[in-house]
C-alpha cells in the first residue's frame, strides 16, 4: 500500500512539475514576444538599410520558396476533400450548402492551419537550427558586443517575414483549393456551373471572414516566429542541444497554432 | 582623459553565462585605466573568457558592481548600454564570432552599416582600407568558414575597430599561433595603441593568455587567475616567473 501511495504521489509531483514548467515556458515565451514586439515598434525605422532587406530575404525564404509545395497541397486537398464534399452535397441535393461548407472548411480552418504547419515544418525548424547554431558559435554575443540588438537584427525580420509569408501562402492555398475542388466536381460530371459554384461561395463570405483570415494567418506567422526564435536564441545553447530544441519548437509551435486556431472559434461565432 | 578607471569591477563574482550557479572567480576587484595594456593569465577553464565578458558588460556579474566609464552597469539605461557597446570592443576567441552567412567584407561592414548612414561606396572604402591595413584584402569575398580560426579572429579585430572603441578586450588572440602570427598581432596592437595615443584618444587593451611569454615586453599590467581568485602581479620577477617553463595547454574547443 505504501508503495502505491508513494508512486501515486510521485506521479502527482511529476504532473505538477510539468504543469508548472509549462506555465513558466508560456510566461517566458510571452515575455519574449512582448520584448520582440516592443523592439519592432521602437526600432522599426532604425538601420533600415540593413534590417529591411533581411525582412525581404525571410519572405523569399519562408514564403516564395514554399509556394510550390503549398500550391501542390492546395491542389491535392482541393481535389480530394473539397471535390468529394461537393460531389456528396450534390448527390443529397444540398448544393445550397456548398458555399458555407467551403468557406468554413477551406478559408477558416484548413487553409490557415495547414499553411501554418507547412511553414512551421520548413521555415520554423530552419530558424531554430540557424539561430541555435549562431548562439552556440557565439555569433549572437558578438552581435551584442557590436551594439547590434539580436532581437532587432534576427527576430524582427523573421516575425515580419513569417507573418507576411503565412498570409500570402494561405491566400494562394485557399484560391487553389477552391478552383481544384470545382475541377474535381467537373471531372465527375456534376452539373455545377462555375458561375453557380463561385456565386454560392460569394454569398457565404462576409467581410469578417476576410478580416479574420488576415488576422489569423498573420498571427500564425508571428507565433511560429516567436516559438522558433525563442528556442534558438533565448537561452545559451550548446551544439548538442540544438536537435532537441528543434523538436521541442516544432511540437510547441504546433500546439500554439492549434490553440490560436481554437481561440478564433470565438471570433467566428459572431460572424 | 581622466585618470579614473574606464572599467571598474568591485567585489565581483564571475560565472559563465550558461552556468550562473557555478562561480569561477570570487571577489574580483580590478580597475582598467585609459590606455593601459593588460595581460590576464590563467589555465584553461580558469574563467578568463567569463571575466572578460563580465568586465566588458556582456554578462551580468553574479555579485558585485561593474562600473563602465564611471557608471554602474546594472543601473544603465538601454541607450547608455548601446553607446558603451560601441566604445567597448570585444574580440571573441574561436574565430571571433563572425557571422557565417556573411562574407568577410560584409562582416567587417556590418557594424558600420548598422550604426551609420554611410552609403555603400563609403562603407566599402572603409572596409577595404581596414582589410588592407591587416593584409587581408584578398579574403574580402570569402565566407568565414573558408578561413582558419586565427584568421577569423583577425577579421573580428578589424570588425571591432569599425567602432570608436576606447577599451578593447581580446580573448586569447595568441592561442596556438605560430611565431609569425604572434608577431602580427603584437605589431598590429602596438601600432594601433601608438596611433590612438598620438591622436589623443587612447585605447586600453585587455588580452587573455595562457602565459606571458609573448606579451611581457608589450603589456604594462599583469594579472593571473588562480584558485578562483584574481590577482594582480606587482613585481616584474613574478611576471617573469609565471609559467615560464610550463608546456602550452591542451586546447579546448569550447574555449573556456
Amino acid at each position: 500500500m505504501i508503495g502505491t501511495t508513494d508512486s501515486s504521489e510521485r506521479y502527482l509531483d511529476l504532473v505538477g512539475y510539468r504543469v508548472v514548467q509549462s506555465a513558466v515556458l508560456v510566461r517566458d515565451m510571452a515575455a519574449f514576444a512582448l520584448i520582440a514586439l516592443g523592439v519592432m515598434l521602437t526600432k522599426f525605422g532604425v538601420s533600415r538599410k540593413v534590417v529591411h532587406p533581411l525582412v525581404l530575404a525571410q519572405i523569399r525564404q519562408a514564403g516564395l520558396r514554399l509556394l510550390p509545395m503549398t500550391i501542390f497541397l492546395g491542389v491535392t486537398l482541393g481535389l480530394v476533400i473539397i471535390g468529394q464534399t461537393v460531389a456528396l452535397l450534390n448527390r443529397v441535393g444540398a448544393e445550397a450548402l456548398i458555399g458555407s461548407v467551403m468557406v468554413t472548411v477551406v478559408m477558416r480552418e484548413l487553409g490557415p492551419l495547414l499553411t501554418a504547419i507547412v511553414v512551421l515544418a520548413r521555415a520554423g525548424t530552419s530558424n531554430v537550427v540557424e539561430l541555435g547554431t549562431m548562439r552556440a558559435l557565439g555569433e549572437v554575443s558578438a552581435l551584442e558586443s557590436l551594439g547590434i540588438d539580436p532581437i532587432h537584427y534576427l527576430v524582427m525580420p523573421r516575425m515580419l517575414g513569417l507573418a507576411v509569408s503565412v498570409f500570402c501562402l494561405a491566400t494562394y492555398f485557399v484560391l487553389v483549393a477552391i478552383v481544384s475542388g470545382w475541377v474535381f466536381a467537373f471531372l465527375q460530371d456534376i452539373p455545377l456551373r462555375p458561375a453557380a459554384y463561385f456565386g454560392r461561395l460569394g454569398d457565404a463570405l462576409h467581410w469578417q471572414d476576410f478580416a479574420l483570415f488576415g488576422l489569423k494567418t498573420l498571427l500564425f506567422g508571428v507565433v511560429i516566429a516567436v516559438v522558433s526564435c525563442y528556442h534558438g536564441l533565448a537561452r545559451p545553447l550548446r551544439f548538442e542541444e540544438i536537435s532537441a530544441v528543434t523538436e521541442r519548437a516544432v511540437v510547441e509551435g504546433m500546439v500554439a497554432c492549434v490553440l490560436l486556431d481554437a481561440l478564433f472559434l470565438v471570433g467566428y461565432v459572431f460572424v | 582623459m581622466s585618470k579614473a578607471a574606464q572599467v571598474e569591477l568591485a567585489s565581483v563574482d564571475v560565472a559563465r553565462e550558461d552556468e550562473p550557479d557555478r562561480v569561477l572567480l570570487r571577489d574580483v576587484t580590478w580597475g582598467i585605466e585609459a590606455g593601459q595594456w593588460w595581460a590576464i593569465g590563467g589555465s584553461p577553464a580558469s574563467g578568463k573568457t567569463a571575466l572578460l565578458s563580465v568586465a566588458a558588460g556582456l554578462t551580468p556579474p553574479t555579485r558585485g558592481v561593474v562600473r563602465i566609464f564611471g557608471q554602474d552597469l546594472a543601473a544603465a539605461s538601454e541607450s547608455e548600454l548601446a553607446l558603451w557597446r560601441r566604445e567597448i570592443g570585444f574580440v571573441f576567441e574561436n574565430g571571433g564570432g563572425l557571422l557565417g552567412r556573411l562574407s568577410i567584407a560584409e562582416n567587417v561592414a556590418l557594424p558600420l552599416r548598422y550604426h551609420s548612414d554611410l552609403d555603400l561606396a563609403q562603407v566599402r572604402a572603409r572596409v577595404d582600407a581596414l582589410l588592407g591595413q591587416a593584409g587581408l584584402e584578398s579574403l574580402a569575398d570569402l565566407v568565414p568558414n573558408q578561413l582558419t580560426l586565427p584568421l577569423r579572429q583577425r577579421v573580428a579585430l578589424l570588425r571591432s575597430l569599425t567602432a570608436p572603441v576606447r577599451v578593447l578586450f581580446l580573448d586569447s588572440p595568441l592561442r596556438g599561433l605560430a611565431p609569425s602570427g604572434v608577431r602580427w598581432w603584437l605589431d598590429f596592437l602596438r601600432e594601433l595603441r601608438a596611433r590612438r595615443a598620438a591622436e589623443g584618444r587612447p585605447v586600453s587593451l585587455i588580452m587573455s593568455a595562457f602565459d606571458f611569454r609573448a606579451v611581457r615586453e608589450d603589456a604594462e599590467r599583469f594579472a593571473v587567475l588562480e584558485h578562483g581568485r584574481f590577482r594582480v602581479l606587482e613585481e616584474a620577477e613574478e611576471v617573469a616567473g609565471y609559467r615560464e617553463d610550463a608546456a602550452p595547454p591542451v586546447q579546448t574547443v569550447d574555449g573556456v
